[in-house]
C-alpha cells in the first residue's frame, strides 16, 4: 500500500515544528524561572513592607500615648491654675475633668477637629520666626517646602491610624493595700478586703463563683496571702500559704510582696482566666488606695456601698442607688469624699459607716493609656501606666508593647 | 516518477546549513544556560542572604523587646520574696545576660502566668558547624526566688560569631562592658540603654560558596531605667 505523498510545503512545516518546540520549551523554562524569582522577590518585598509597617504602627501607637500625656499634663496644669481653683470653689473638680471629657482619641477625630487638615501655613511660619523659636533659615526652607521641621505637609498626613483611650487607676480598688494591714487583722476587717468582697457579691457573681467552686472570702484571702509578708494562710484556713501553689504541676510560691504588675493577679490561686476576666478590670495595683468616686464604674460603686453599708443591700436596691448616683453625676461631680457620704446618707436611705469618707477620693493621679497603631495589616498596641502624683510629672511606671 | 527519482527530488540540508544551524542552536543554548545558571545562582544567594537577614532581624527583635521591658521590682525591702536581677557578664564576644522582663506572652489558656518573666541569653558551640556559636535564650514562665533557674530554652540564632553587649551608665554617660544589679557598683539600677552587637556568618556576596561575618547592631532604650543625668549628656553621653 502506498503512503500518501506529502506536499513540499507540508514537509517544510514539519521541519519548522522542531524550532517551535525548542522555542516553546525555552520560553516555558524562562517563564518558570521568572515566576519563581518574582514570587521570591514578592515574598521578600512583602516581608520588608510588613516590618516597615510594624515599625510605623508602633510609633503611631507611641504617638497616641504621647497625645494623652499631653492631655493629662494639661489636666494637671488646669487643676493648679487659678481658673481651676475658682471652679473648685463652685464644686467643679476641674483637675479631674479634662481627661474624663476625652475618654478616647483617634486619628479620625483629630482630622475632624483639625478641619483645615492642620497644615502649617505662612502665618504659622511667620509667628514661629517672630517668636525666635525656629531659625530663619529653617523657616525659609519650610516656606519652600524643603524644610526638615516644618514641611508644607499636613501633620496628619501619614499612612495608618492610631486610636488611644485612657482610664484612671484610682477609679478602681487597689489590691496592694491588702499588704499594709497589721498581722492580726484579717482581710475581711480591712476596707480593701470588704470592697473586693462587695465587688464579688451580687446574685450573678455569686452564681458564677459557686459554679466554679470558689468562695468569695477565699478569693480575698488569697490576694492578701500573696501580698502579705508571712507564709501563714489568713482567715479560717490557716496552714502554710504556699501549699496551694506547691501542689500544682508547675509549682511556685506565694510572693509575699506587693504586686508589680496588674497581670500578676493571674498567679493568685482562684484568680485565673474567667475570674480575672470578669473582675480584674475593677482592680488595680496603682494609686493611693482610695477610690475616686467620680470615675469609678458601677461595679466598684456597688462594692463600696456593700462594704460600708450598715445593713444588707439587695441587688435591686443597689441598682436603684447606682442609677440615682449616675443621675446626680450628670449635674456635677463630687468635690470630696464627705460630699459623697452625705449624698449616700440623703439619697440612698442608707447610713454608711463613717470610715467610708476616708476610703474614697475625688482625684486621679495614675492613668493607664492604651494606644493602638495600625498601618496596613500591621498593628501594635502599647499599654502605658503614667503617674502624675506628687512630683511625678507623668513618670512611666509600666510600659508594654504587644 | 520512480521511487528513486522521488527520493532524489526531496529537498534536504547541505552540510553548511546543518553546521550553521547546530552552531546557532548551541550558541542560543549556551546563552540560555548561562542566563539561567546566573539567575539561579543569584536567586540562591539572595535567598540565603535574605534568610540570614531575616534570622538576624527576628533574633534582634526578640532581644530588643526583652531588653526594652527589663524591670526590677520596687519591693526591695521585702524579704523571702521574688528576686529580679539584671546581670551582664563580658565573655569577649560570647557575653551572658540575666534579666527580669515584662515581655512574657501567655500562650496557653488558663496558664498561671502573667507578663513577668526571667530571661537568660548565652552562647554555646553551634551543633551544625564547628566555626560558630548558637545564641540561646531561657525564658521562665514566672519570676521567682531563683532568677537563674527554670524555664524553657530555645535557640535564637545559629551561625553566631560574636554576641556582645554594652551597657550605658546614666550617671556618667559611659558605656560599660558589664552590669550587675546585685553588686555594689550598680545596685538595683538598670542601665539607661544596652547596645547589642550580633555577628553572624552569612554567605559571601562575591562567592556564594564561602561565608563572611556580618554584624547587626542595635541600641535599646530601657523603658523603666532612670533617665540620663543632665551633666552626662553635656559631657558627650548619648
Amino acid at each position: 500500500m502506498r503512503r500518501p505523498r506529502l506536499s513540499r510545503a507540508r514537509r517544510r512545516d514539519d521541519r519548522r515544528g522542531v524550532a517551535l518546540l525548542f522555542v516553546i520549551s525555552t520560553i516555558m523554562l524562562l517563564s518558570v524561572l521568572v515566576t519563581d524569582i518574582t514570587y521570591g522577590a514578592r515574598v521578600r518585598f512583602l516581608a520588608a513592607v510588613h516590618t516597615r509597617d510594624e515599625a510605623r504602627a508602633q510609633w503611631l501607637a507611641h504617638t497616641g500615648v504621647n497625645v494623652y500625656r499631653l492631655v493629662l499634663t494639661a489636666n494637671r496644669q488646669l487643676a493648679k491654675s487659678g481658673f481651676g481653683q475658682q471652679l473648685a470653689a463652685f464644686g467643679i473638680n476641674a483637675g479631674d475633668a479634662l481627661w474624663q471629657m476625652i475618654p478616647f482619641i483617634n486619628t479620625g477625630l483629630l482630622r475632624m477637629i483639625a478641619g483645615s487638615g492642620g497644615s502649617v501655613d505662612d502665618e504659622d511660619l511667620q509667628a514661629a520666626a517672630q517668636d525666635g523659636a525656629v531659625p530663619e533659615e529653617i523657616v525659609e526652607k519650610s516656606r519652600e517646602g524643603t524644610g526638615t521641621r516644618f514641611g508644607n505637609r499636613n501633620f496628619l498626613d501619614f499612612d495608618g491610624d492610631f486610636s488611644a483611650s485612657v482610664r484612671g487607676e484610682d477609679c478602681r480598688i487597689n489590691v496592694n493595700t491588702l499588704s499594709g494591714r497589721a498581722p492580726e487583722t484579717l482581710p475581711r476587717d480591712t476596707p480593701t478586703g470588704q470592697q473586693i468582697y462587695g465587688l464579688l457579691s451580687g446574685e450573678d457573681n455569686e452564681a458564677f463563683l459557686r459554679d466554679r467552686g470558689l468562695e468569695r472570702w477565699d478569693l480575698v484571702d488569697n490576694l492578701a496571702d500573696w501580698v502579705d509578708a508571712d507564709n501563714t494562710g489568713v482567715g479560717g484556713r490557716g496552714g502554710y500559704e504556699d501549699d496551694r501553689y506547691n501542689a500544682l504541676p508547675s509549682p511556685y510560691v506565694s510572693k509575699n510582696a506587693r504586686f508589680d504588675t496588674h497581670a500578676e493577679i493571674r498567679l493568685v490561686d482562684g484568680w485565673q482566666d474567667e475570674v480575672f476576666d470578669r473582675f480584674a478590670d475593677q482592680l488595680t495595683i496603682y494609686g493611693s488606695g482610695k477610690v475616686n468616686i467620680n470615675c469609678a464604674d458601677d461595679a466598684v460603686i456597688k462594692g463600696l456601698l456593700k462594704a460600708y453599708a450598715t445593713r444588707a443591700l439587695t441587688d435591686t436596691e443597689l441598682d436603684r442607688i447606682v442609677g440615682d448616683f449616675r443621675a446626680a453625676m450628670l449635674l456635677s461631680t463630687f468635690p470630696n469624699g464627705n460630699a459623697f457620704v452625705g449624698w449616700v446618707r440623703a439619697n440612698a436611705n442608707l447610713e454608711p459607716r463613717p470610715e467610708m469618707a476616708q476610703a474614697v477620693s475625688t482625684a486621679t493621679q495614675v492613668f493607664t493609656i492604651t494606644s493602638t497603631g495600625q498601618v496596613g495589616d500591621a498593628t501594635a498596641t502599647i499599654t502605658a501606666v503614667v503617674d502624675y502624683g506628687g512630683s511625678n510629672e507623668g513618670k512611666v511606671i509600666y510600659w508594654r508593647v504587644d | 516518477m520512480t521511487r528513486r527519482g522521488a527520493l532524489r527530488a526531496r529537498p534536504g540540508f547541505t552540510l553548511v546549513e546543518v553546521v550553521v544551524a547546530i552552531s546557532v542552536l548551541a550558541l542560543i543554548g549556551l546563552m540560555t544556560f548561562l542566563t539561567l545558571s546566573n539567575a539561579l545562582t543569584t536567586r540562591d544567594l539572595l535567598e540565603e542572604e535574605d534568610a540570614a537577614n531575616q534570622a538576624a532581624r527576628i533574633a534582634m527583635g526578640r532581644i530588643r523587646r526583652d531588653l526594652q521591658l527589663a524591670y526590677l521590682t520596687p519591693n526591695t525591702a521585702a524579704v523571702n520574696t521574688y528576686r529580679t536581677i539584671f546581670v551582664g557578664q563580658d565573655e569577649r564576644g560570647a557575653d551572658r545576660l540575666w534579666l527580669a522582663s515584662l515581655s512574657h506572652q501567655r500562650r496557653i489558656v488558663g496558664a498561671r502566668e502573667g507578663d513577668q518573666t526571667e530571661i537568660t541569653y548565652w552562647t554555646e558551640d553551634d551543633p551544625t558547624r564547628s566555626d560558630a556559636l548558637v545564641l540561646l535564650r531561657r525564658e521562665a514562665p514566672r519570676v521567682d526566688q531563683e532568677p537563674e533557674k527554670d524555664g524553657n530554652i530555645a535557640p535564637v540564632a545559629y551561625g553566631v560569631r560574636a554576641f556582645d553587649l554594652q551597657y550605658l551608665e546614666q550617671q556618667d554617660g559611659e558605656w560599660r562592658k558589664e552590669w550587675d544589679t546585685t553588686g555594689a557598683d550598680t545596685p538595683n539600677r538598670l542601665p539607661r540603654a544596652v547596645r547589642v552587637t550580633l555577628t553572624l556568618l552569612v554567605p559571601d556576596p562575591d562567592d556564594g560558596s564561602r561565608t563572611t561575618e556580618r554584624s547587626y547592631v542595635s541600641t535599646v532604650l530601657l523603658a523603666f531605667a532612670p533617665p540620663l543625668r543632665r551633666q552626662s549628656l553635656g559631657s558627650g553621653g548619648t
